[in-house]
C-alpha cells in the first residue's frame, strides 16, 4: 500500500510536469531578447565556450547586456554541466554567438528534460523527505489514522501548481534551489545541523534569492549552538563556542570551494557580487503582488524617489518586519518556531525588499507548503493565491490554459481527498476537523475575481515594447463595443477598463477596431 | 462523483497544446462539411481525403457543434481550408471533447448507481479517469467519451430493466458510430430472452415495441439520406483497408502476421514489401494464406455464437448476465475482426470496469486487461515529447489500480503468479524501445521492432484474457446454481 501511495504521487508529479512541458515557454518566438528560456540557454553557451574567469565579465564574446550571467556560481556550474551535455547531444544548441535564439522542437525537448531531471532528482525527493519528517517526527501523527491527511500533504507539496508552472512552463530551475532549501530544512529538523548548513549554502549559491530564508537559518543554527530547547538543556559556553566554530568552518569551507575560481583577485570577486545583486534595476518588475506595487497605485514611487533612496527604504522596512520573528527564534529555538520563522522572513522579503520578481513568491510559498500539516487552511489557500498572483506572467507566456487546468485540478483534488476521508468515518482524528474548514470555504469569491481578470486579458492583445521592463505597451483592441463610437470614445472605454494597469505603465499606445474593421486590416 | 468529473475535466485542459493526430483534421473537415454543404451532398463531398464515414447521427452531432464553432473561428468551417488549425480552432475542438464528456459522466453515474458506497469512489475514479480515453480523446483526438457515455447509459438502463430505453440509447449509439454493431448480438439475444419471452402475446408485443423504437431512431438518422443509401453505405464500410491497421492491434491477426514473418524469415522467402510500416493498405502474406474480410467475419461470428446461445439459457436477468456476454462479444470482435483499431480495446475495458464495480471476482481480469490493454494504446502517441507523458500517466494509472483494489479487497490475491510475471514483462517493452535498441544500435536495422514486440506481447496477453474470460463464462452455470 505504502509503495503504491508513493508511486502514485511521484508518477502524478512527473506526469503533470511532462504535460506542462508541452506548453510554450517564456519568450518563445519573441525576438530579439526572448525570455528566461533563452537566458538559461545563453548561460550554457557562455559557460561551455568561455574560460571560467570570463563568465561574469563583459568581454567581446560575452555581452552582459544580452542575458549576462547574474546568478551565483552553482547556477553557472549547473549551466556548464548541461551545456556540455547539450554539446554532446547537438552542438548547435550551445554554439558561441550562432546559437542565440535557437528554437527547434528538439532543443525545447532537451531543455524541458533538464528541468524534469532536476525535479526527479532533487525537488520531489526533497519534498517527500521534508513532508515525512514533519509529519512523523515533528507532529508524530499515526500513519494509519492520518492516512488521508498524509495523502493531502504530499499532494499539496509535490503538485504545487506555482512551481510546476514556473519551472516546467515558464522555464527556470527554481526546483533546484528550493529543493536544496527543503533538504536543509529537513536535515535541521532531524538535528543534522551541519548537513543542513551545507545544503543551505548550496541553495544560496544556486540562487541568491534564497537569502529570503537565510535569517531563520542563521538564528536557529546560532541559537542551537548554545541551547537545546527540545531536550530542555543548555550547553556550557565552551561547548557552545566549539559547536559554533565547527559550524562556521563548515560553512566557510563550502563557500570557499564554490567560489574558488574567482578568489584570485578582489576585482573579479566584486564583479561577481555586483552581477548577482543589481541595484541598478528598478524597485519591482512588472506586476508583483507586494507592498510597493500597492503603494505605487496611490503614489508613483519612481517619480518621488531615486533607486538608491528606494533601496534604503526597502532595507529599513524589511529589517523592521523580520526582527520580531528572528528575536523570538534566537531566544526560543524550537523546530516549530523555525518553520514559522521561515515563512515570516521570506514573506517579509517578498513584500518589502528591493527588486522583487513575481516569481519570487515561490520562495515563501515553499515554506508555506511545508507547514500544511500545521495550518492546512492558510497554507492551502496561500499556495493557490500565490499561483494566481503570477497570472499576468503566465498569460504572457501562453500558459493560461495550463494555469486553469492545474489550479482547478489541485483545488478539486484536495476537496475529493477530504470528502473521501469523511466517508471513512475517522471521526476520532481531530485533523479531520481542520480539514473540513478548507472545504467549507467557498471559492466563489475567488473565482469571480478570476473570471473578471481573465475576461480582461482575453479581449486585449498586448504587445510589450519595452523588452520586459514593463514600461511601454502598444495594444490592439478589437471589440464590438466600439461599433458606432468615435475614436475618443473608444479610447476612453479602454482607459476606464484598464485604469488600474495604466497607472504603472509609462507609455501606452492603442489602436481600436471593431471586429469588421479588424478583419479588413488583416486582409490587407 | 461530479467533483471527480470536474477535476478530470480541468486536468484535460492541460492537454490542449499537445500533439494531435490526423483525426483532428478529420473532425474539423466534418464540421466544415456539415456546416457549409447541403445535407444531400454530405456523403459525396471528397475535397479532403478524410471523407465523412460515420453514420448520420454523428454527422448531425458535428452539425450541432459547428453552430458553436462559428463563434470561435468561422474559418474552420470552410471545406477547402484543409489542415486549418488556428489557436481558436484547436481550443474549440479540444473544449468540445471536454464538454461532451459530460455524457460519459452521466453514463458512468447511471451504471454505478447501486454500487457499495465505500467502493464507489475508487471505481468512479477508475472509470472517469480512464487513461485510455485520455490518450485517445484528449491527446490523439476523437469523440469516444460521448459514445461510451451513450453505451453506458444504455447498460445502466438494462441494469434497471428499462429495456425500451436501453434499446433507444443503443440504436442511437449505433447510428453515431457503427463499430458498436459488434455488440449487437448481445442486445439482440438478451432483449429477445428477457423482454420478448413468455407467452406468444408478450413476444409479439415486445418485438413490436422494440422494433418501433429501433426503426424510428434509424429512420430519423438515415431518413434524409434515403435516396443516397448506397453511397452512404459505401462510405461507412470501406473494405479497401487491410486486415490489420498500420500498427497491429494486439489481436489474433497480429500473431498471425508475426508467425508469417517468422516463417518467411526462417524459410528465407523474399518479402515484397514491409507490412509493419507503411500506410493502410491491402497486404499479401508471404507464407500463410492471405485472409479475406469474409474469413474474419465468419470466424468472428462463429466465435461469438456459443456466448450468444448461452444467453438464451440464463435463468435470471442480472448485471452479470448482460455485461459478461457484452464484454466477450467486444473481445471476440477485437480478436478476429477486420481492420481492428487498437482503440477498440476500450470497448472491452470500460464495460469490464463497470462489471468489476459490482463483482469482486472480476478484479483479476480487469486489472490484467488494464495492464496490457492500456499499454497497447501507447504506440498511438508516438511523438517524442509525449514519451514521458504517456509512460508516467500509464504508471500512475496502474499504480492507482493496484492501490484501489488493495484498498477495496484487503489481503486478497489480485493476480496469479504467471499473470504477475507477464505484467512485469511489460516493463521490458519501453525499456527496449527507449533504451536497449539504441545501446545495441538496432534502431536503424529493425525500426519497427518495438511496435511489433508491443503488439505481439500484448496480443499474447489478449488471447490469454479472451480464452480465460470466455471459458469462465461458459462454465459459470454450475457455480451459480450452487450459490443460489
Amino acid at each position: 500500500m505504502t509503495f503504491y501511495k508513493y508511486a502514485i504521487i511521484v508518477c502524478a508529479g512527473i506526469f503533470l510536469r511532462t504535460t506542462i512541458s508541452l506548453h510554450s515557454y517564456s519568450g518563445q518566438g519573441k525576438k530579439p531578447l526572448f525570455g528566461d528560456f533563452e537566458a538559461q540557454r545563453h548561460w550554457q553557451e557562455v559557460t561551455v565556450n568561455l574560460p571560467i574567469k570570463d563568465w561574469y565579465e563583459n568581454t567581446t564574446d560575452n555581452d552582459l547586456l544580452y542575458w549576462g550571467l547574474d546568478y551565483p556560481p552553482l547556477t553557472a556550474y549547473h549551466s556548464y554541466l548541461i551545456g556540455q551535455t547539450a554539446k554532446f547531444v547537438n552542438e548547435s544548441f550551445v554554439e558561441l554567438h550562432k546559437s542565440r535564439g535557437i528554437e527547434t522542437e528538439e532543443h525545447k525537448q532537451f531543455m524541458r528534460m533538464t528541468v524534469l531531471i532536476a525535479d526527479i532528482l532533487i525537488y520531489i525527493p526533497a519534498m517527500l523527505l521534508a513532508c515525512n519528517v514533519i509529519f512523523f517526527r515533528i507532529l508524530k501523527i499515526n500513519a494509519e489514522k492520518g492516512e488521508s491527511f498524509h495523502w493531502l500533504y504530499l499532494c499539496i507539496a509535490i503538485l504545487y501548481p506555482g512551481q510546476i508552472l514556473i519551472d516546467n512552463g515558464h522555464f527556470q530551475y527554481n526546483n533546484i534551489s528550493l529543493g536544496f532549501t527543503v533538504i536543509a530544512i529537513s536535515a535541521i529538523l532531524c538535528d543534522q545541523r551541519l548537513i543542513g548548513a551545507i545544503f543551505f549554502v548550496f541553495a544560496l549559491n544556486y540562487k541568491q534569492m534564497e537569502l529570503y530564508h537565510a535569517l531563520p537559518f542563521f538564528c536557529y543554527l546560532l541559537s542551537t549552538c548554545f541551547i537545546d530547547r527540545e531536550r530542555q538543556k543548555s550547553f556550557t559556553f565552551i561547548t557552545g563556542i566549539k559547536r559554533l566554530s565547527l559550524l562556521g568552518i563548515v560553512v566557510v569551507i563550502s563557500f570557499l570551494l564554490i567560489w574558488l575560481p574567482w578568489l584570485s583577485s578582489l576585482e573579479s570577486l566584486l564583479q561577481v557580487v555586483h552581477r548577482i545583486f543589481p541595484i541598478y534595476r528598478g524597485v519591482f518588475e512588472d506586476k508583483v503582488s507586494n507592498i510597493w506595487c500597492i503603494v505605487n497605485v496611490f503614489m508613483k514611487i519612481k517619480e518621488n524617489f531615486t533607486n538608491e533612496q528606494m533601496a534604503k527604504i526597502c532595507l529599513m522596512c524589511t529589517a523592521t518586519s523580520i526582527v520580531p520573528s528572528s528575536i523570538t527564534l534566537l531566544l526560543k529555538p524550537t523546530k516549530r518556531q523555525f518553520l514559522y520563522s521561515l515563512i515570516n522572513c521570506s514573506l517579509a522579503f517578498f513584500l518589502f525588499s528591493f527588486q522583487v520578481h513575481e516569481k519570487s513568491i515561490l520562495i515563501p510559498a515553499i515554506s508555506v507548503a511545508l507547514i500544511f500539516s500545521l495550518e492546512p487552511f492558510m497554507s492551502f489557500w496561500f499556495l493557490q493565491i500565490s499561483t494566481f498572483s503570477m497570472l499576468p506572467l503566465l498569460v504572457k507566456d501562453g500558459l493560461f490554459a495550463a494555469f486553469i487546468g492545474l489550479s482547478g485540478f489541485t483545488i478539486l483534488l484536495v476537496k475529493l481527498i477530504i470528502d473521501e476521508s469523511k466517508d471513512q468515518k475517522n471521526k476520532n482524528s481531530n485533523y479531520l476537523q481542520i480539514l473540513l474548514k478548507i472545504n467549507n470555504l467557498t471559492s466563489r469569491k475567488w473565482l469571480e475575481n478570476f473570471m473578471i481578470f481573465s475576461y480582461l486579458l482575453s479581449t486585449v492583445e498586448v504587445e510589450d515594447l519595452s523588452d520586459g521592463c514593463g514600461g511601454k505597451f502598444a495594444a490592439i483592441i478589437v471589440s464590438d463595443q466600439f461599433a458606432g463610437k468615435s475614436l475618443l470614445a473608444r479610447h476612453r472605454l479602454v482607459n476606464t477598463a484598464l485604469a488600474e494597469e495604466l497607472k504603472e505603465i509609462h507609455a501606452f499606445s492603442q489602436k481600436t477596431f471593431t471586429p469588421e474593421q479588424w478583419q479588413e486590416q488583416q486582409n490587407q | 462523483m461530479f467533483y471527480q468529473f470536474l477535476a478530470f475535466s480541468f486536468l484535460k485542459l492541460i492537454f490542449i497544446p499537445s500533439y494531435r493526430s490526423t483525426d483532428f483534421e478529420v473532425h474539423r473537415n466534418w464540421l466544415a462539411i456539415t456546416h457549409s454543404l447541403n445535407i444531400s451532398s454530405w456523403y459525396y463531398e471528397d475535397t479532403s481525403e478524410w471523407t465523412l464515414d460515420y453514420p448520420p447521427m454523428f454527422a448531425y452531432f458535428e452539425y450541432a457543434l459547428s453552430h458553436i464553432a462559428k463563434y470561435f473561428d468561422p474559418e474552420m468551417l470552410i471545406v477547402s481550408n484543409l489542415n486549418y488549425a488556428s489557436y481558436n480552432t484547436i481550443l474549440f475542438q479540444r473544449l468540445s471533447v471536454i464538454f461532451t464528456d459530460v455524457i460519459y459522466f452521466l453514463g458512468v453515474r447511471e451504471c454505478l448507481k447501486n454500487v457499495n458506497k465505500n467502493q464507489k469512489v475508487f471505481h468512479s475514479i477508475l472509470l472517469l479517469g480512464n487513461i485510455g480515453l485520455i490518450f485517445v480523446d484528449h491527446i490523439h483526438f476523437q469523440y469516444n467519451g460521448i459514445l461510451f457515455g451513450i453505451l453506458l447509459l444504455s447498460c445502466g438502463k438494462i441494469f434497471q430493466r428499462k429495456y425500451l430505453q436501453a434499446a433507444f440509447y443503443y440504436t442511437l449509439l449505433l447510428n453515431m458510430k457503427h463499430i458498436y454493431i459488434y455488440i449487437a448480438p448481445v442486445y439482440f439475444f438478451y432483449l429477445l430472452k428477457f423482454y420478448c419471452s413468455g407467452s406468444f402475446k408478450q413476444f409479439i408485443s415486445g418485438v413490436i415495441k422494440l422494433g418501433t423504437i429501433v426503426l424510428l431512431v434509424t429512420a430519423a438518422s438515415f431518413g434524409p439520406f434515403i435516396h443516397h443509401l448506397p453511397q452512404v453505405l459505401s462510405r461507412l464500410f470501406p473494405f479497401k483497408r487491410g486486415l490489420t491497421h498500420a500498427y497491429w492491434a494486439p489481436n489474433f491477426w497480429a500473431l498471425y502476421n508475426f508467425a508469417d514473418k517468422i516463417i518467411s524469415i526462417v524459410k528465407k522467402i523474399p518479402q515484397s514489401h514491409s507490412n509493419t510500416g507503411g500506410l493502410v493498405q491491402e497486404f499479401q502474406h508471404t507464407y500463410l494464406p492471405t485472409i479475406s474480410p469474409q474469413v474474419t467475419f465468419i470466424l468472428t461470428a462463429a466465435a461469438m455464437l456459443p456466448c450468444c446461445i448461452k444467453i438464451l439459457f440464463i435463468k435470471n436477468e442480472s448485471i452479470k448476465s448482460f455485461m459478461k456476454p457484452l464484454i466477450i462479444c467486444a473481445a471476440t470482435s477485437f480478436m478476429f475482426g477486420w481492420h481492428v483499431h487498437e482503440k477498440a480495446i476500450l470497448m472491452i475495458l470500460i464495460p469490464l470496469q463497470v462489471l468489476t464495480a459490482y463483482f469482486q471476482s472480476e478484479a483479476n481480469s480487469s486489472l490484467f486487461l488494464t495492464i496490457f490493454g492500456l499499454y497497447s494504446l501507447t504506440p498511438l502517441l508516438f511523438t517524442s515529447e509525449l514519451i514521458l507523458v504517456k509512460l508516467s500517466l500509464y504508471a500512475l494509472y496502474i499504480a492507482f489500480n493496484f492501490y484501489a483494489f488493495r484498498r477495496i479487497y484487503k489481503g486478497q490475491q489480485l493476480l496469479k503468479i504467471h499473470e504477475n510475471l507477464y505484467s512485469l514483462g511489460i516493463i521490458l517493452l519501453p525499456l527496449y524501445e527507449f533504451v536497449i535498441q539504441y545501446i545495441l544500435k538496432l534502431d536503424q536495422k529493425f525500426p519497427f521492432m518495438p511496435l511489433m514486440l508491443t503488439s505481439v506481447y500484448c496480443g499474447l496477453g489478449m488471447i490469454y484474457f479472451w480464452l480465460k474470460f470466455y471459458f469462465e463464462y461458459l462454465l459459470e452455470t454450475n457455480v451459480k446454481k450452487k450459490t443460489k
